[in-house]
C-alpha cells in the first residue's frame, strides 16, 4: 500500500478509530493485524517472509540470551543472520550474481542462463531484514534483552509505518513503545499531522513533479542538450531527497498517530559543509545501521589509519550494494567511501563540523563555498545512482564536458531554481528551528492550520489527477 | 468574537497560502494553464505566449508562439523566396508529446531547406480533438491568413467518419451544393460556460484541478482512484462489460465528399496518418487529390523492429515517438520534394503514383 494513494487514508482511518477504541491489551493484535493487511495489499504471499524472519529472530533472540556458552551464542548469531541474508540475497541479489557471473562461467564454456529466474523483489525487505538483524546481534552483544511477548516481537518486525522503506528503527527505541501500546499524546498527535501532511506535499508535489521529468530525461539522454540534462539530474536530486524524506515524515506522523516515536531519517543533508556531516543528515538510519553493524563490526577507528579507511570503503561499498543488486550502486557507494576517505584524510583527526551557525559574513561565505562543493560532489555521484545503464552515464558525461546549449535552458533553469526554491524554505526553517514540524512554532492556531489545509487539500487534488508514483525507495 | 477573529485569520491564511502554491505550480510548471480559449468563429483558438508542459506517453515543454499556433511562429505575411507549408490534423500532428525541435514539421523545414537550398517555413496547426470538418472550418477561417504554399491534412478513418465535432466550434453542411460553416455553437451551454470563466480558467491550475476533479467524479472513476484495486466492489456493472465505440458507417457522406472536392481545388495535399479505407482513398485519387502514404514506410519500420508509437519510459503505446517524427519528417521531406521537382520541371502533379 502506498502512503500517497486514497486507500492508504481510508485504511489508516480504519484501524485508527479502532486502534483507539479496543481495550490495551489487544492493541498490538490490532496493529499486527493491520500491518500484515498492509503488506499484503502489494502481494499477499510475501507475508510468509515477515513471519519466517519474526519466527527465526524471536527464536535466536531468546536462546542467545538464555545460554553463556559463546560458540553457542555465536552459533545462533549466525543462523539469524544466514536466514535472513539468504533471504535477502535469494530475493535481491540472486539475479546480479548470475549476471555478474555468466561472463566469467562463459569463458570457461558455462552457461548460467538456466539460473534467470525473474525472482520478483519483495517490497520493502532491505529494510525489515536490517531492522531484524539488529534485534539479535544487539542481543548478541549484550546491549538489549530479548522480549518474551512474541506478538510485540511480530509487531516490532513488521509495523506498518516504517515496515517497507524505514527508518530502520533498532529494537532498543521500538520494542519497549510497542510494549507500553500506548495512546497518543494531544501533541503527537498534532505532531503527526503536520508530518503526514508535510510529508505527502513533499512526496507528491515536489517528488513526483519532478520525477516526471527525471524519469523521461534519464530514459532518453540522447535526446536533450547539456542544460536539461545538468536540470535532470538536479531535479533528480530533489526527487529522491523529496520523496524519501517526505515518506520518512509520513512513516514518523503515522506512527505518532499510533502512539509511537520513530527515529528521523533526515536532517537537510543538502545544506552540510562537508561530506561526513551529509551522512549523519541523509538516510540517518542507514548510515547509524551500517557504522553501528558494519564499520564497528571490521574495527570501526580502533585499528590504524589505514585500516579505517579500508572500513570506510567496505562499508560504503556495501551500502551501496544495499540498495540494489547492479553495479550503478557499487559505484555510486565506491564514490561516497573515497569521499569520506579524502575528507578523513583532510580532518586528520579533527571533528567536523556538523552545524552551521552564523559568525559573520566571511564564516557565511565560507559556509557557502563547502556547501557548494559538498552538494556538487554528491550531484555527480547521483548521476551514478539514477542512471541504470553505462550509455545513460557515458551520455551525459559527454555532454557536460562538450556542452551544447538549448532553446529551453531558460525553461529548465526556471523549473529547477523553483523546486530548489521551495525544498530550500521547508529546510531552512526546519533546520533553524531544529523541527520537522516548525509550523507548530506559529502561535496562531488559525495560521497553521490554514497553511496545513491548503497544503493537504492541494496534494489531494493533485493525487486526484495523477496516477501516484511508487516511492523510490520502494525498490530497495 | 474570537472565533470569529480566528475563522476569518484562518480564510485569509488560506487564501495566500493558495496564492503561493499557485504561484509554485506555474513556475515549477507542474501543469501548465489551459492553452485554448473561446473564440467566436474559430470555437477555440489556442492564446498567443501560453507556455505547455506535457506528460503522458513523452515529456515536453511547448509554447503557443504570437501567431496562435505551436512551434515556430510565422506571421500572416511571408517572405517571396521563402516556401511555406501548414500541417493540420489532430494531436498526431499536434505532436505535444515531443519538443518542438524534435517535431516532424521541423524535420521537414531543416532537411527540405538543405535539399531545396530555399528557405522553408513550417507552420503546425494541429490541433487535439480535430477531425476533416474541423480542420476545413480552421484552414478557412486562420490557416488561411498565413499565404502557405502548400496545406497538408492529415487524416484517417476516424477523422473522415467523425461528422459530430465538438460542441465548441463550427460545423460544416451543404447547401446549394457548396459547402456552409455555421457558427451555431455560440449558443451552446458548454461554449458560454466556458466564456463566462475563460478570466479564471485562464489565470489559474488550481481551478483547473478542481474541474478535473469534477470530471472524474462525473466520468465515474472517482471509486477506481479511491479505493484503488477494491473499487470493484463499488461497481454496478460487469468487469467485463465493454462499451464497443462502432465508427459511423463506411459509407462516404456528401459533405466528406464536397470537402475533399473543394480542397483539391486549392493547394493542399492529404497525409494518411494510420489507415484509410480504400473507399477513401480511391475517391480521393479518383478525384486528382495528391495523396501521401507513408504506411508502408511504417510498415517497413516495424519489419526492422522500429516502433513508432511504443513510448519505452513510459512503457505506452500512442502518439508517434521520436523515431516515428524522424520517420514521417524524412517521409514527407522525399515526398514534397519530388512533388516540388515533378510540379516545376514536368506536368501539374498528380502525385497519387506514388501509392
Amino acid at each position: 500500500m502506498l502512503f500517497n494513494s486514497f486507500i492508504f487514508f481510508i485504511f489508516l482511518a480504519i484501524v485508527l478509530p479502532v486502534y483507539y477504541l479496543v481495550s490495551k491489551k489487544y492493541r498490538n493484535y490490532i496493529l499486527l493485524f493491520s500491518s500484515y493487511v498492509f503488506y499484503g495489499y502489494w502481494d499477499y504471499r510475501f507475508t510468509a517472509l515477515l513471519a519466517i524472519s519474526t519466527i527465526v529472530d524471536f527464536f535466536v533472540g531468546k536462546q542467545l540470551f538464555n545460554t553463556n556458552n559463546e560458540k553457542l551464542r555465536k552459533k545462533y548469531l549466525l543462523l539469524s543472520v544466514f536466514v535472513n541474508l539468504s533471504i535477502l540475497g535469494f530475493f535481491k541479489y540472486f539475479g546480479f550474481f548470475v549476471e555478474s557471473f555468466s561472463p566469467i562461467a562463459a569463458i570457461f564454456g558455462g552457461n548460467l542462463d538456466y539460473l534467470h529466474l525473474n525472482i520478483i523483489l519483495p517490497v520493502g525487505i532491505s529494510f525489515y531484514t536490517f531492522q531484524t538483524m539488529s534485534y539479535t546481534i544487539d542481543i548478541y552483544r549484550k546491549k538489549l534483552k530479548p522480549t518474551n511477548n512474541f506478538i510485540d516481537f511480530a509487531v516490532f518486525v513488521s509495523f506498518f509505518p516504517q515496515l517497507v522503506a524505514g527508518p530502520i528503527e533498532r529494537a532498543k527505541n521500538l520494542l519497549p513503545q510497542i510494549a507500553l501500546k500506548p495512546y497518543p499524546k494531544r501533541e503527537q498527535i498534532e505532531k503527526g499531522i503536520v508530518l503526514i501532511v508535510t510529508g505527502l506535499f513533499k512526496k507528491v508535489m515536489i517528488g513526483d513533479t519532478t520525477g516526471r521529468i527525471v524519469d523521461h530525461v534519464f530514459g532518453q539522454p540522447e535526446l536533450y542538450k547539456s542544460p536539461e540534462l545538468l536540470a535532470a539530474l538536479v531535479l533528480f536530486s530533489i526527487q529522491i531527497y523529496a520523496d524519501f524524506s517526505g515518506y520518512s515524515s509520513i512513516a514518523r506522523g503515522t506512527a505518532k498517530l499510533l502512539g509511537i516515536e520513530l527515529m528521523k531519517n533526515f536532517e537537510q543533508p543538502y545544506l552540510s559543509s562537508n561530506i561526513t556531516e551529509f551522512w549523519r543528515r541523509w538516510h540517518i538510519s542507514l548510515s547509524s545501521w551500517l557504522k553501528d553493524y558494519l564499520y564497528i563490526s571490521l574495527g570501526g577507528n580502533r585499528k590504524g589509519k589505514n585500516r579505517i579507511y579500508i572500513n570506510l570503503m567496505v562499508t560504503m561499498l556495501l551500502g551501496g550494494l544495499w540498495h540494489g543488486a547492479s553495479w550503478n550502486f557499487v559505484i555510486w557507494g565506491a564514490l561516497h567511501g573515497i569521499y569520506l576517505t579524502i575528507h578523513k584524510m583532510i580532518l586528520r583527526g579533527d571533528k567536523p563540523q556538523v552545524n552551521y551557525s552564523y559568525n559573520g559574513l566571511y564564516g557565511f561565505g565560507k559556509y557557502m563555498i563547502k556547501g557548494f562543493v559538498t552538494f556538487s560532489l554528491v550531484l555527480f555521484a547521483w548521476l551514478f545512482f539514477r542512471a541504470t545503464d553505462s550509455e545513460t552515464i557515458i551520455t551525459f558525461i559527454n555532454k557536460m564536458v562538450f556542452w551544447e546549449s538549448g532553446e529551453l535552458t531558460y525553461r529548465f533553469l526556471k523549473i529547477t531554481s523553483t523546486f530548489i526554491f521551495v525544498i530550500l524554505v521547508f529546510d531552512f526553517f526546519e533546520y533553524f528551528t531544529k523541527r520537522h514540524t516548525f509550523l507548530l512554532l506559529i502561535t496562531k492556531r488559525p495560521i497553521s492550520i490554514g497553511i496545513l489545509c491548503s497544503l493537504f487539500l492541494i496534494t489531494l487534488l493533485y493525487m486526484f489527477q495523477t496516477e501516484p508514483l511508487p516511492f523510490v525507495y520502494f525498490q530497495f | 468574537m474570537t472565533t470569529i477573529k480566528n475563522t476569518f485569520l484562518f480564510l485569509v491564511v488560506l487564501i495566500i497560502s493558495f496564492i503561493a502554491i499557485e504561484l509554485f505550480l506555474s513556475l515549477a510548471e507542474i501543469n501548465s494553464l489551459s492553452s485554448s480559449t473561446n473564440d467566436p468563429v474559430l470555437g477555440s483558438k489556442l492564446i498567443s505566449g501560453r507556455n505547455q508542459i506535457f506528460f503522458n506517453e513523452g515529456f515536453s515543454l511547448g509554447k503557443v508562439n504570437e501567431f496562435g499556433y505551436l512551434g515556430k511562429g510565422y506571421p500572416y505575411e511571408k517572405d517571396t523566396n521563402v516556401f511555406r507549408i501548414a500541417l493540420l490534423g489532430d494531436s498526431y500532428v499536434e505532436g505535444c508529446q515531443v519538443f518542438s525541435r524534435d517535431h516532424f514539421g521541423t524535420i521537414i523545414e531543416k532537411t527540405l531547406k538543405e535539399k531545396l537550398n530555399k528557405k522553408i517555413e513550417v507552420l503546425n496547426f494541429g490541433m487535439s480533438g480535430f477531425c476533416l470538418i474541423d480542420c476545413y472550418c480552421y484552414y478557412n477561417n486562420f490557416v488561411k491568413k498565413f499565404n502557405t504554399d502548400l496545406v497538408l491534412f492529415f487524416v484517417t478513418d476516424e477523422d473522415i467518419n467523425t461528422l459530430e465535432t465538438s460542441n465548441r466550434r463550427p460545423k460544416c453542411s451543404f447547401e446549394n451544393d457548396s459547402i456552409k460553416i455555421s457558427y451555431d455553437f455560440i449558443n451552446n451551454k458548454v461554449y458560454q460556460f466556458r466564456e463566462q470563466t475563460k478570466w479564471i480558467r485562464g489565470k489559474s491550475i488550481l481551478l483547473g484541478y478542481f474541474l478535473g476533479l469534477k470530471e472524474k467524479i462525473n466520468l465515474g472513476l472517482a471509486p477506481k482512484i479511491l479505493f484503488d484495486k477494491y473499487y470493484t466492489i463499488f461497481q454496478n456493472f460487469s468487469k467485463d462489460e465493454q462499451i464497443n465505440i462502432s465508427l459511423s458507417n463506411k459509407v462516404m457522406e456528401p459533405i466528406i465528399k464536397g470537402i475533399i472536392l473543394e480542397l483539391n481545388k486549392q493547394n493542399i495535399a492529404f497525409v494518411i496518418k494510420n489507415n484509410l479505407s480504400d473507399e477513401y482513398l480511391s475517391f480521393m485519387l479518383q478525384n486528382n487529390s495528391t495523396v501521401f502514404n507513408p504506411i508502408s514506410e511504417i510498415n517497413n519500420s516495424e519489419n526492422k523492429n522500429i516502433e513508432i508509437n511504443y513510448w519505452k519510459v513510459t512503457k505506452k503505446y500512442g502518439h508517434w515517438n521520436h523515431s516515428g517524427h524522424q520517420l514521417i519528417g524524412k517521409y514527407l521531406t522525399e515526398g514534397i520534394y519530388n512533388l516540388l521537382m515533378e510540379k516545376h520541371i514536368t506536368e501539374p502533379i498528380t502525385y497519387k503514383k506514388r501509392l
